[in-house]
């Protein structure tokens, strides 16, 4: 699971990090430019959002373009701003939860975990087949097939928006952590290994433009 | 609470117009009575003249009193007649002297007949009274349904008059629930006065809550922030991310972090108390001075020193508490976050109506520290409240804060 941190203060954005990085993919980011620009460029699954950036009360305009970019992408606002009537202008803002500051560690922890359940799938099943990301194994039938990480990775994004054309760039921000470094070759190499591992092709190549499910 | 202060107006005019009403009437019906009562003697008194005429012209002053009423009473006349009948208690009385009885409930008419007697006719007033009432019974029925009839419309009236102030009343205790209810209060000049002064009120307060709420959220936010930090740290520490040392060290940051911007909302608080106090004339250059001189032995441990750009000064009409207060917290901002053995200069510049302090930061870590947003913005905001205005810049080393004032009277 991908997070992105947004949080002026650097010690705190930094200790959330530090905590938060053993079990997901972290990225941090102090002012609302920064968090823009990595919005636009990756795919979260979660943003951790302090409404209060550089001393003004900004924060929640960022939830639009969060939520345009992605619609699944769960949003936490992490605010110091605590009364009722601030959370209620939050959630009303569109984030998903509202965290008031100073918090427990364990219950940001748990919130992003609830978060994922409500946001992040962890199966997807298409006729006979189901996918386990947690596991990254395909069942067909009787049969279990397992994936390697990234191969996981890809074939959930794709499997994620059946139908819908993906293109080799959306792949590598989705899965990749710094997808500039890597080349999009990378991308035709592991669906080759999908494709060689699934029972049915169901991974079509759209010349120019990049990749399908279809059955 | 005393009867006065919950008696409303309206009843107030309604009860000095009914008192009016009634002491008008009680005048006029006084006067009035007073008038027909005086009116009744003076044409009883006519009336026993006229008998008194006729007695001397028929020379029945000869005869008996009972003889002479009888033969009023057969008078050819008739009106003579009917004047006898409807006298009560006539008394005819023929003597040698004249009529000596001063009685008020008596009127008489008296007459010197041709043989040297003195004919006197006396009547009482019995029926000048019975009339009098009979009026003073009327009069009351009259003025009373006029006064019932004149009231109820003079209620109605005031009510139309004051509805709009009770509408005005009700839009304040609602406010700011219903400011839709506001158009229906229009009415007199100074009912929409008031609206006005009322409305202007109720926006400066509400601009002055969101003020304060904005300054205290903000720092709410300088404070709970360091505390989310200290608390993200003491789980990392139990999680087993820090060392005991590091832990300990950057805790305690944490800790200076958080005292200062307390410290920062107690001088708020404190300083909100005195901003009501009046305002006097100051002198900015000695003022200064009595500043350096309470800093004295803080400038000495430090080993600062203090300088004047020039020797010139300017006046202001201010807070004088308030903005002691603010000069002192600044000063001690500026001591405590500037360079060991560095100067400190003063510029004041009359023209302007300026003072600037510039001074030298210490370490990386004071500079932070002394650009603390909460600082700002509670000077920012005692500031506008007072009366001036103030800026700060950073060149390089050298911090500088400025104070504007606004070219406002003296007293």
């Amino acid at each position: 699971m991908r997070i992105l941190i947004v949080e002026d203060d650097r010690d705190l954005n930094g200790l959330i990090s530090l905590y938060l990085k053993k079990e997901y993919t972290i990225d941090s980011v102090y002012t609302k430019e920064d968090a823009l620009s990595y919005i636009d460029a990756y795919s979260y699954d979660i943003v951790l959002l302090d409404r209060d950036l550089d001393g003004a009360d900004v924060g929640l305009s960022l939830i639009d373009p969060i939520k345009s970019k992605r619609i699944e992408t769960g949003i936490l606002v992490i605010s110091s701003f605590g009364c009722t009537d601030d959370k209620i202008e939050g959630l009303n803002s569109g984030a998903d939860d509202y965290l008031d500051k100073p918090f427990e560690m364990e219950e940001l922890a748990a919130r992003i975990k609830a978060l994922g359940r409500r946001f992040v799938k962890n199966e997807i099943r298409i006729g006979e087949m189901l996918f386990d990301l947690k596991n990254r194994t395909l069942l067909y039938g009787s049969e279990e097939i397992v994936f390697t990480k990234k191969e996981g990775d890809i074939l959930f994004y794709l499997l994620s928006k059946p139908g819908t054309i993906i293109s080799r760039e959306e792949l590598l921000d989705a899965v990749y952590k710094n997808p500039e470094n890597i080349s999009s070759n990378t991308i035709d190499v592991t669906i080759t290994n999908i494709r060689k591992k699934l029972p049915v092709n169901i991974i079509k190549t759209i010349k120019t433009r990049g990749f399908k499910i279809e059955f | 609470m005393n009867f006065k202060a919950t008696m409303t107006i309206r009843l107030r005019i309604l009860l000095f117009y009914v008192g009016v009403f009634l002491l008008l009437f009680l005048v006029t019906g006084w006067g009035f009575a007073k008038h027909y009562e005086s009116s009744l003697r003076s044409d009883l008194e006519n009336k026993l003249t006229i008998l008194a005429d006729e007695v001397i012209d028929h020379r029945y002053y000869r005869m008996e009193p009972d003889v002479i009423l009888r033969f009023l009473h057969l008078d050819q006349q008739e009106h003579i007649a009917v004047l006898v009948d409807n006298l009560s208690h006539l008394k005819i009385l023929v003597q040698d002297r004249p009529y000596s009885v001063e009685d008020p409930e008596l009127v008489y008419s008296e007459r010197k007949t041709p043989d040297g007697t003195y004919l006197i006719l006396v009547s009482d007033m019995e029926q000048i009274w019975q009339k009098r009432q009979s009026l003073i019974v009327d009069i009351l029925v009259v003025f009373s349904l006029i006064l019932i009839v004149s009231t109820l419309a003079f209620m109605i009236y005031l009510y139309r008059l004051f509805r709009p102030m009770e509408c005005l009343v009700d839009f304040c205790k609602t406010y700011p629930h219903d400011p839709s209810r506001l158009p229906a209060c229009g009415g007199s000049g100074e009912i929409s006065q008031l609206k006005e002064a009322v409305l202007e009120l109720l926006d400066a307060n509400g601009k002055l809550i969101e003020q304060e709420r904005d300054i205290f959220k903000a720092a709410a936010h300088e404070i709970k922030t360091p505390l989310a930090v200290l608390k993200a740290r003491l789980s990392l520490f139990n999680s087993g991310e820090y060392e005991r040392e590091e832990f300990v060290r950057e805790a305690n940051k944490d800790i200076n972090r958080i005292t200062v911007h307390l410290k920062e909302l107690l001088f708020l608080k404190s300083i909100e108390r005195i901003l009501m106090g009046n305002e006097e004339t100051m002198d900015i250059y000695t003022e200064m001075e009595g500043l350096i001189g309470e800093f004295r032995p803080l400038l000495e441990k430090k080993g600062l020193q203090v300088f004047y750009g020039n020797k010139f000064t300017f006046k202001v009409f201010i807070n004088t508490k308030a903005l002691r207060k603010l000069l002192k917290a600044i000063g001690e901002n500026m001591i405590s976050y500037a360079e060991q053995g560095s100067v400190i200069f003063i510029n004041i510049n009359p023209s302007k109506r300026t003072i600037a302090f510039i001074n030298k930061i210490g370490r990386e870590e004071d500079r932070e520290m002394f650009s603390s947003q909460i600082g700002f913005k509670i000077i920012d905001h005692l500031s506008e409240k007072l009366g001036f205005s103030f800026t700060t810049s950073a060149e390089e080393e050298k911090f500088t804060t400025t104070l504007i004032f606004n070219d406002r009277p003296t007293a």
